[in-house]
């Protein structure tokens, strides 16, 4: 019976929205429906077009199938709370409703009132229009973004076939948190269509420029902002960092080997660092420090560890109170920069700071490039009986043998961690087979990429040289995994990976002999080349095998290019729809071989660059630190998978769509940049992405935001 | 003036220091903290300037010997980038200085920033994570894990300074013309440190480590090469070619083990990777503990460390890489100091496996005995990198005249360098401050 109704209505429905001038039925019907059908969803008339039910609007509950009947003519709202559940159909089985959502549909659509419906009225609603050009121009959106017919975007998700139903189902799972998110924050009384509207109305966002940056936690860079989860939250709360045995330091331990780099413009050195460091952060830059020198933005310190099982140990299941204890800088992890003088902070006075940025993998740069691309950490396959064996990771095992995120002590190490850096057995670059549980063994430390550039120079018998020994032992077999190009490729957007250097070390290390970096200066030059720092495992898709040099150069060449040509394409007004941008290494402000200062200044030139660009209406920026690079930061990840996340780094949105002076405290990761993506094109998910989320709401968390929530379009 | 009578005498670094080392020893959970050498022990004292001066005079005092003639200074000679000042392979030493060691003298510039020794070292940025192996410590065998923990080792080497004991060595401190100031300095709140000879054993080496971490005199960064890395002076075409041929992974590759790039706003070269190699260094009978032909020095095999001998036979033969900061100062090279020029160095570098004959003995059958500072055993051990290997057409990797460039490009790693009306402040302590007593 309802199933023969609702049958009716949606065929007269299918009719209606292209005849609706004459035809004036005197009810509109449909169903509310998502992953399933919502029983008791409160549907009104939304009459006032405020995507609120009112008590003076015609209103309903919906059938255990979701369906409804309303008399009159127009838009439809659908407010599901706690009240309601959702039904599967194929199943029967239910579940609760945890968020409220609206769900809604234009007047011209009304037979499926779903998270697409309520996108395609935001659409509307971002043209300022309910007219039927209106609801065809914002469905036909739709229909090029699914890559469906206007019949299709419109049809119900449970009654449809496959690949049609997994598209609408995708579309839709990427809908229901930012549906969520608006009700939430338009609450009671703000405007709940500008609410949706910023954050399901992605089609103003035309270029997507990621720039990636190295290497410092949120509260190195960033704790004293103001309006963030920052310093003066850590101070309320103070996290004394623990010794190896679990107990309080009653200091800090020394900046191991000093706390400034060789060779620069001030010398802190490890005495003056020892014994005089409260158990607590301390600024570097502070201009008044008791027992040493004044370190400014401009020198360069040490390097810390950050590396993928240390910075689980430093993290201590968010306790964050290991990071002085496994450090190879011992108190230096505790130090941070003042930032008011920075380009970051002015840029994160100006547009949106995101305060709760956690980055996605554990540990460090390579596997958060990789993570970046691909939410997956690569895989070595059979690494066991292959060059790479020697740095296979011993870890610790529980007493059922299974593997601890933790890295065997040698036997030589210090108790204390005022003593000495610790030593491991092995913290090598792969994690022990099968620590994922995949039965894999997996890379998550640095490894060379197969193709060049690479640290690895080619095989004797490589005639190409365009490859990198695959016998040495840091080479990573090339990678097969989807990655977030797959995904632009598939839906034909443009997409490209501009690195700092890479035309120069390409060339470099194709030469006959490889030279790289930084042994590959001339020497005879007067004075010295400025030979560029180039990290080789910062370029991520340089490892799979989509951009095989040969059977590939076309790939490579359309998306693997240098800085020179982002500067190019931004002039031109032709960056592709995604871009990502990684500085080279004097310029990414990672500890140990850049200044803060520097690269500050080479990021904010770049965005001074973007901001010049025709295409700068439409644009929004991410610039996002890779990882912590070592640094303390006080927020406890949240407890997601075995691959992360981590610390949390600083993350700014630069878009003239972003929210003025605004600070975002809403949960992201590194994969909430590749989450964004898929929601403003309507890509799937990365499988890791997904899992990342299972993880989390798994263990009684949220999911991770898609940024949508840095947005906001206008009034 | 110390007399430095005759030659064959060594620097040898005991096997185990009577201090086990400052850092704690493994201590049950339990037990009170170990007391730690380190500043501001009791509040504000000692100071890093205290310990540094104390440290600074303990260096230059020969009283500190049991020879009363030998002080830390006489063989890490300030006038030398504090290695050895003259060209024995080993230093005289020991209670009547009669006595050597059986290595040559390190420099003590630049070694700060040596991590612990550890087998396994992965650098994730500049080695793209490979695994280095054996990396840091101090001495030639990377046992000292500290500075501290090094300047134990010749205080109290029979072959050295030879104090017996710390008791021995807190008498000759308090007969010290700074005693007053060590003991004010280093004594608990209502104690006299020097009723405590362990705790005088451990302030003296803590200081001679804060001591040397004094950037001045240790860490000065002040080399023509270094003022070339600032843009401030320009390299002549000699030395310009020896760099380019020091960084030629065809050439020289000297690289590989003697890091010489700065990242353009980061951490300057220090020269070394701090890693182990076994070069294959001829065998020098200037070694008084060479004469026994079973004595066989094999570096991170022992004989003064033998953690390693039997579970890494690989390690068999290994020496630390030397930082080349100041290395045209030497006169003496390697660790058994069998070369006394940069030259010979070089030509050994790229002629050892083409001429064997000239560096090594010939046996009794009148083959060459290759390496023969090494047992058969571990001789495989040996490294056959670039530039050991000839060039493909059979040549040495450098000629003589690129043998004279490199020269003169290592001779702009001297610190105190001086040019174009900017002075950098001479690092260079006046070596005639040692003081006997």
């Amino acid at each position: 019976m309802n199933r023969l109704r609702f049958l009716a209505i949606l065929v007269s429905l299918r009719g209606a929205h292209a005849a609706a001038a004459v035809d004036s039925p005197r009810t509109v019907g449909g169903v509310v429906a998502g992953d399933g059908y919502y029983q008791n969803a409160l549907v009104c008339l939304d009459a006032n077009r405020n995507a609120r039910c009112e008590s003076r609007e015609r209103h309903t509950r919906t059938a255990a199938d979701g369906s409804f009947t309303l008399e009159g003519r127009g838009p439809v709202v659908a407010e599901i709370g706690p009240d309601a559940i959702l039904i599967d159909p194929a199943t029967g089985t239910t579940q609760p409703v945890t968020d409220r959502l609206t769900l809604r549909a234009p007047a011209q659509a009304t037979g499926v009132v779903s998270p697409i419906s309520t996108e395609l009225i935001a659409l509307m609603d971002a043209r300022h229009g309910h007219s039927d050009r209106a609801f065809h121009a914002a469905l036909a959106s739709l229909e090029g973004r699914l890559g469906l017919d206007e019949e299709q975007v419109l049809s119900d998700p449970n009654r449809a076939d496959d690949p049609v139903r997994a598209t609408l189902r995708n579309e839709n799972d990427g809908l229901v948190d930012r549906i969520a998110a608006a009700v939430a924050e338009s609450g009671r009384s703000a405007s709940r269509v500008r609410s949706l509207r910023n954050r399901l109305a992605l089609d103003d966002i035309r270029t997507v420029v990621v720039i990636y940056a190295e290497n410092r936690s949120f509260d190195n860079l960033l704790g004293l902002f103001p309006g963030a989860n920052g310093l003066r939250e850590a101070r309320r709360n103070p996290i004394p960092q623990k010794d190896r045995d679990g107990s309080v330091l009653p200091m800090l331990p020394p900046a191991w080997t000093g706390l400034t780099a060789p060779g620069q413009s001030v010398t802190v050195t490890q005495a003056e660092t020892t014994n005089v460091l409260p158990n607590a952060p301390f600024q570097i830059d502070d201009p008044l420090h008791r027992y040493f020198r004044t370190a400014s933005r401009k020198v360069v310190t040490r390097d810390l560890y950050h590396r993928f099982f240390e910075n689980q140990m430093q993290i201590a299941g968010g306790a964050n109170d290991g990071f002085a204890a496994w450090a190879d800088s011992g108190g230096l992890v505790m130090g941070y920069y003042d930032g008011r003088q920075s380009a970051l902070w002015r840029l994160a006075r100006r547009y949106t700071l995101a305060d709760n940025f956690f980055q996605g993998a554990f540990g460090g740069s390579f596997l958060n490039h990789q993570y970046l691309v691909c939410a997956c950490a690569p895989e070595y396959p059979n690494a066991d009986t292959s060059p790479a064996k020697p740095s296979l990771t011993t870890l610790d095992t529980d007493d059922g043998g299974r593997y601890l995120p933790r890295l065997t002590v040698a036997s030589t190490s210090k108790p204390s961690a005022l003593d000495a850096i610790p030593t491991f057995a092995l913290s090598g670059n792969i994690a022990p087979k099968d620590y994922f549980g995949d039965g894999t063994f997996r890379a998550v430390n640095t490894m060379q990429p197969p193709y060049q550039p690479s640290a690895n120079k080619p095989a004797k018998t490589d005639e190409t040289r365009l490859y990198a020994d695959p016998s040495a032992a840091t080479t990573l077999p090339p990678q097969t995994a989807p990655h977030i190009g797959d995904l632009l490729d598939a839906k034909g957007l443009s997409w490209a990976w501009y690195a700092g250097a890479w035309n120069q070390v390409l060339a470099l290390t194709t030469a006959n002999p490889y030279s790289p970096p930084p042994q590959s200066g001339p020497g005879t030059s007067n004075p010295p080349p400025v030979v560029p720092t180039f990290q080789f495992h910062h370029q991520p898709f340089n490892f799979f095998a989509g951009f095989d040099p040969v059977a590939r150069a076309d790939a490579r060449a359309a998306h693997l290019k240098d800085y020179e040509d982002l500067v190019a394409a931004a002039k031109a007004g032709t960056l592709p729809a995604v871009t990502f941008y990684k500085p080279q290494g004097n310029l990414n402000e990672h500890a140990g071989y850049s200044n803060v200062a520097d690269g500050d200044a080479h990021i904010a030139g770049v965005i001074r660059t973007l901001q010049a660009s025709a295409q700068w209406k439409h644009m929004l920026v991410f610039l996002v630190y890779d990882e912590n690079g070592g640094w303390w930061d006080h927020v406890a990840p949240p407890h997601g998978d075995l691959l992360g996340p981590g610390s949390r780094i600083p993350a700014v949105v630069v878009s003239p769509f972003a929210k003025r002076s605004f600070v975002d405290h809403t949960q992201y990761d590194t994969g909430s940049i590749a989450r964004f993506l898929a929601h403003r094109w309507s890509l799937p998910l990365l499988p890791g992405v997904k899992r990342r989320d299972d993880a989390l709401t798994a263990g009684g968390g949220r999911r991770m935001g898609d940024l949508t929530n840095a947005l906001d379009f206008g009034p | 003036m110390i007399g430095l009578r005759r030659a064959g005498a060594a620097a040898a670094l005991a096997a185990s220091a009577l201090l086990g080392s400052l850092a704690a020893r493994a201590v049950p959970a339990a037990s009170a903290p170990p007391f730690r050498y380190v500043p501001h022990a009791w509040g504000a004292r000692p100071t890093v300037a205290e310990m540094s001066s104390l440290g600074r005079r303990i260096f230059f005092d020969a009283g500190l010997s049991a020879s009363g003639r030998q002080a830390c200074a006489s063989c890490h000679s300030p006038a030398n980038a504090f290695g050895p000042p003259n060209d024995l392979a080993v230093q005289p030493g020991g209670a009547e200085m009669t006595r050597s060691g059986t290595r040559s003298v390190p420099t003590l510039r630049y070694v700060q920033t040596s991590i612990p020794f550890t087998q396994h070292y992965i650098d994730d940025d500049d080695a793209g994570g490979q695994d280095a192996g054996p990396t840091g410590g101090l001495t030639w065998d990377g046992r000292a894990d500290s500075p501290s923990a090094q300047a134990a080792l010749p205080l109290t080497s029979p072959n050295e300074m030879a104090n017996a004991s710390p008791r021995e060595l807190a008498a000759r401190m308090r007969a010290s013309s700074y005693a007053r100031e060590f003991r004010d300095a280093f004594s608990a709140p209502g104690r006299d440190v020097f009723d405590d000879p362990e705790r005088v054993m451990g302030w003296a080496a803590a200081a001679l480590e804060v001591y040397q971490e004094s950037a001045e005199d240790f860490y000065p960064f002040t080399s023509k090469y270094d003022a070339f890395l600032r843009r401030q002076t320009t390299l002549t075409e000699s030395e310009a070619r020896g760099l380019a041929l020091f960084n030629d992974p065809r050439k020289g590759n000297c690289t590989s083990c003697h890091p010489s790039a700065i990242r353009s706003s980061g951490a300057f070269p220090v020269f070394t990777d701090f890693g182990y190699v076994a070069l294959g260094a001829p065998r020098n009978a200037a070694i008084p503990a060479n004469r026994d032909p079973a004595y066989f020095d094999l570096g991170l095999c022992g004989p003064e460390r033998i953690d390693l001998r039997d579970s890494h036979p690989d390690d068999c033969g290994r020496f630390k890489t030397p930082t080349l900061r100041n290395v045209a100062t030497r006169k003496v090279f390697f660790h058994n100091g069998v070369f006394h020029s940069l030259r010979e160095v070089l030509a050994f570098y790229v002629r050892r496996d083409l001429t064997p004959e000239r560096w090594y003995p010939r046996r009794p059958d009148g083959t060459v005995r290759k390496y023969d500072d090494l047992p058969a055993t571990y001789r495989d051990n040996v490294t056959r990198e670039a530039p050991f290997t000839p060039s493909p057409d059979g040549r040495p990797r450098l000629d003589d005249a690129e043998i004279d460039d490199v020269v003169a490009f290592l001779e702009t790693l001297t610190d105190g360098y001086a040019s174009g009306g900017r002075t950098h402040r001479s690092s260079q302590v006046d070596a005639t401050s040692i003081s006997p007593r």
